[in-house]
């Protein structure tokens, strides 16, 4: 019924042919397997939850022409002014924009122990922010109390102070206190503790290929030594752009002489911060796609070509009484030898080049699901490439058996 | 001969238009994805400081945690300075040029100018730097020497931001407001790039040269802090601009030009020598092998991976992918020349020699080449346009081919579609003349 077996001892005398289809489709279950692994890795990376609002989030920078220490009394009044822009949800004073790749982190430590070798000890983005911080961000609070006006910590020194209270990450907190209710206990960073007094389900802080990305540390400070004194503003998404203008315009109206700078979405942010995976990503997917053509078109043409080559013996077989059907099906079981052979060439090619891309460019180790569903793909792919020049032969005349011999 | 077989390789073209384009697209499309991952790499790993690698070296010191050592480098010290030791070696008169810097940056306006105040990116450093960098002057030149220890007002402008203030006007000797501070224009600069930006990939490799430089004096005047990374690991107190100063905080570039090999030796040991008597101070307490490193741009370059692994892997992965269109052109260009095969036989038959079959073929194959590398460019060029537009102003300095890339697209394109074309050619080559004859 299959007639592999003179199938097959025609492609033995095709052997060039044959093998160079073989190792076409090889190479592309090689190179489109781990392709398709290391898509995975980034897009799973950049779907991991910020934790904010991240639709409704602009921020910017409004820089003093004249260096001076910041006045809380301005700083209040703008904020104040931005709340009552219809359309402005919250806005808050931070020091780093979350996800703008830029920020500053420390160690904490667990309790008041100095010098207890045996304390947790871990790394943790830390901003300071106003008390109005998590309804500006967005940020899901799930255990704890909010920052109420009254934490305000003003400083003026020099150096890192933090407010006495803390807001934490819920990662930080499965970190410093493993099991344990994490409010009311206390972290240290230098010779400074703060009491945790909330924790929110998530943030991924300012660098989200840190290894320690999701370890945020929120206190409500207002330092008069900021540099660069950054607004985060929220919004309602749809008026995102529109709010962006009158915001820039309400600031230099209360204050001609400063510059606004930076003025940029979240959602820009979080594209740039993630630029090379995105670069990747899309490269990788334009490769697959070119790949996975150039091999169908390659399928398809040598299947015409032996076709075209064979016209005289499938006429025959046709005079001789096989159905169309029978003919069709020679030639995709022939595919079908020849996509099975590169299977199992192409799996291992698949493993050494993957072997290798694990061993010097540390990368994820192949999925078995991402090798068998590129397996699945192949076989369809070629099947499908060989599909209309089989339907083609089919139509061969069984005349064409008795023409010029 | 040659013309001829370019004139029959045509006819063969044009005989089969869609095998022909499947096998042009294929190289094209090979050739397109590999220069454009190529380019990515090669313009990555360039070193604009080629030709002062013998002479320039980043200075990295290992003050770090006595208990662990700097994370994130190969070379597990911290690749930046604190400020008590780059002012400790600024005073070394071992090395020809000497400059210790840091990001900066600060509102800049010119005073009852209309332009409104622009934040400029700005480099704290020496003067030195502009020597040792190659930094072509359009007018002036770097500020005295003196402004490297003490407070001077001066700065150098870039050329782009010297054209937004004044108008590209010569400049030296005008007033400009710095945060609130007036200084003197002493130089501005020529058009200047360095790509990728050896002197500070901490901040970005890819990053734009500053708009100003500064003098590194000012620190105390202005109680400069940096705009880039500040990495400490000691728990001390800083109450004080000096405490910062004096702390264990690293956050300095630090580069030196020694000219030879003996002033190479003299620094090494002046080196070792600052270690021992800070260590006799209680600080370099690890017990680590190396205290220091001198690194050559190029080896700066590696030791900050400045080629990242992604881009590594595409290379390798698009170099997979061009050999899939080359063995998916040999398997067409099989068939096509199999199917000619009876004009070869015809050929032969009246004298051409085995060579001269195969010449030809190879010849046809070429000129496929040919084609799909010039289509290869413009897909490679596409491509780089296309990367551009996904992440702007991200690989912008990058994203472009030189002419020796140009050269090297064509060059690949060439010799895929021949080493494509050598087997077919060769088979048909090959060809038994009587056996064809017979049939006709």
């Amino acid at each position: 019924m299959w007639q592999t077996g003179p199938i097959l001892r025609a492609l033995w005398r095709n052997k060039a042919g044959a093998l160079l289809v073989i190792i076409q489709m090889a190479l592309t279950l090689a190179i489109v397997s781990n392709a398709l692994t290391i898509i995975d890795e980034r897009e799973t990376m950049m779907n991991r939850p910020t934790g904010m609002a991240d639709k409704e989030l602009f921020s910017l920078t409004a820089y003093p022409s004249v260096k001076a220490p910041l006045d809380k009394g301005k700083v209040a009044y703008d904020l104040d002014r931005l709340r009552q822009l219809p359309g402005v949800i919250e806005a808050t004073l931070i020091n780093q924009i979350p996800m703008s790749g830029s920020g500053s982190s420390s160690g904490f430590r667990i309790g008041e122990a100095e010098n207890d070798p045996d304390a947790q000890n871990t790394g943790a983005n830390i901003y300071h922010a106003s008390t109005t911080v998590l309804s500006a961000l967005g940020l899901k609070l799930t255990k704890g109390r909010d920052f109420q006006p009254s934490d305000l910590y003003v400083w003026g020194g020099m150096g890192q102070a933090d407010a006495p209270v803390a807001i934490i990450s819920q990662r930080l907190a499965n970190e410093l206190y493993p099991d344990q209710d994490p409010i009311g206990k206390t972290i240290t960073r230098g010779n400074g503790q703060m009491e945790i007094i909330g924790v929110v389900e998530t943030m991924l802080g300012a660098w989200p290929e840190w290894s320690r990305a999701g370890n945020v540390v929120i206190t409500p400070t207002f330092s008069t030594n900021t540099l660069l004194p950054r607004y985060l503003i929220r919004v309602q998404a749809d008026r995102k752009a529109e709010l962006m203008e009158q915001v820039r315009d309400l600031l230099l109206e209360i204050d001609p002489n400063r510059v606004i700078l930076s003025m940029r979405t979240t959602e820009e942010y979080i594209h740039r911060v993630y630029s090379r995976d995105i670069l990747m990503v899309a490269l990788l997917k334009v490769c697959i796609a070119i790949l996975a053509l150039i091999t169908a078109l390659g399928i398809t043409g040598l299947t015409v070509f032996w076709v075209n080559q064979r016209r005289k013996q499938v006429g025959t077989r046709r005079a001789l009484g096989a159905t169309k059907a029978a003919v069709v099906r020679h030639f995709l079981v022939e595919n079908g030898l020849l996509c099975g052979v590169a299977m199992v060439v192409g799996t291992g090619l698949a493993l050494a080049l993957n072997g290798l891309l694990v061993q010097h460019y540390q990368l994820p180790p192949l999925p078995l699901p991402y090798l068998l569903g590129s397996l699945a793909a192949l076989v369809v792919l070629g099947q499908l490439s060989a599909l209309a020049p089989a339907l083609k032969a089919a139509q061969i005349s069984p005349a064409t058996a008795t023409r010029s011999v | 001969m040659f013309a001829y077989y370019f004139r029959l390789a045509w006819l063969s073209i044009r005989k089969t238009p869609m095998m022909s384009a499947l096998m042009v697209l294929a190289i094209a499309v090979g050739v397109g994805v590999a220069m454009t991952t190529l380019t990515l790499q090669y313009m990555m790993s360039k070193n604009p400081l080629a030709h002062k690698n013998e002479v320039l070296y980043s200075v990295q010191l290992d003050a770090w945690d006595p208990d662990q050592p700097a994370m994130n480098t190969t070379t597990h010290m911290p690749d930046l300075l604190t400020y008590q030791d780059a002012s400790a070696l600024l005073r070394s008169d071992i090395p020809l040029r000497q400059a210790a810097m840091h990001r900066f940056g600060g509102a800049v306006q010119v005073p009852d100018s209309e332009v409104p105040a622009h934040l400029a990116d700005a480099r704290v450093t020496g003067r030195d730097f502009f020597g040792m960098f190659d930094v072509p002057f359009l007018y002036g030149g770097p500020w005295s020497a003196s402004a490297d220890m003490e407070a001077v007002y001066q700065l150098v402008l870039g050329r782009a931001l010297n054209d937004r203030l004044f108008n590209g006007d010569n400049s030296v000797g005008r007033t400009l407001m710095l945060d609130g501070k007036a200084f003197t224009v002493v130089g501005v600069i020529d058009h200047w790039e360095l790509t990728p930006k050896v002197y500070d990939v901490t901040n970005g490799p890819l990053n734009d040269v500053e708009e100003l430089f500064m003098p590194f004096g000012l620190h105390r005047a202005l109680e400069i802090s940096t705009w880039g990374n500040t990495n400490g690991w000691s728990e001390e107190e800083q109450n004080s601009y000096e405490d910062f100063l004096n702390s264990e905080s690293t956050w300095l570039q630090y580069w030196v030009e020694l000219p030879d090999a003996e002033a190479r030796a003299r620094y090494q040991q002046f080196l070792a020598g600052y270690i021992e008597q800070q260590q006799a101070q209680d600080r370099f307490q690890n017990k680590r092998e190396h205290k220091y490193a001198l690194s050559t741009p190029e080896q700066w370059l590696a030791i900050n991976r400045v080629v990242s692994n992604d881009t590594k892997v595409l290379s390798l992965l698009s170099l997979a992918f061009l050999l899939v269109c080359v063995v998916n052109t040999v398997a067409l260009l099989l068939a096509k020349f199999l199917r000619k095969a009876p004009e070869a036989g015809v050929r032969r038959a009246l004298g051409a020699s085995r060579g001269a079959i195969f010449a030809q073929h190879l010849i046809e194959s070429g000129c496929i080449g040919l084609l799909g590398g010039a289509l290869g460019i413009g897909l490679a060029l596409l491509g780089l346009t296309g990367l551009d537009r996904l992440i702007p102003g991200q690989v912008d300095k990058v994203a472009q081919m030189d002419w020796l890339m140009l050269l090297a697209a064509v060059g690949l394109a060439i010799l895929a579609s021949l080493l494509a074309g050598l087997y077919p050619a060769w088979r048909i080559g090959r060809t038994n003349p009587a056996h064809y004859l017979k049939t006709q």
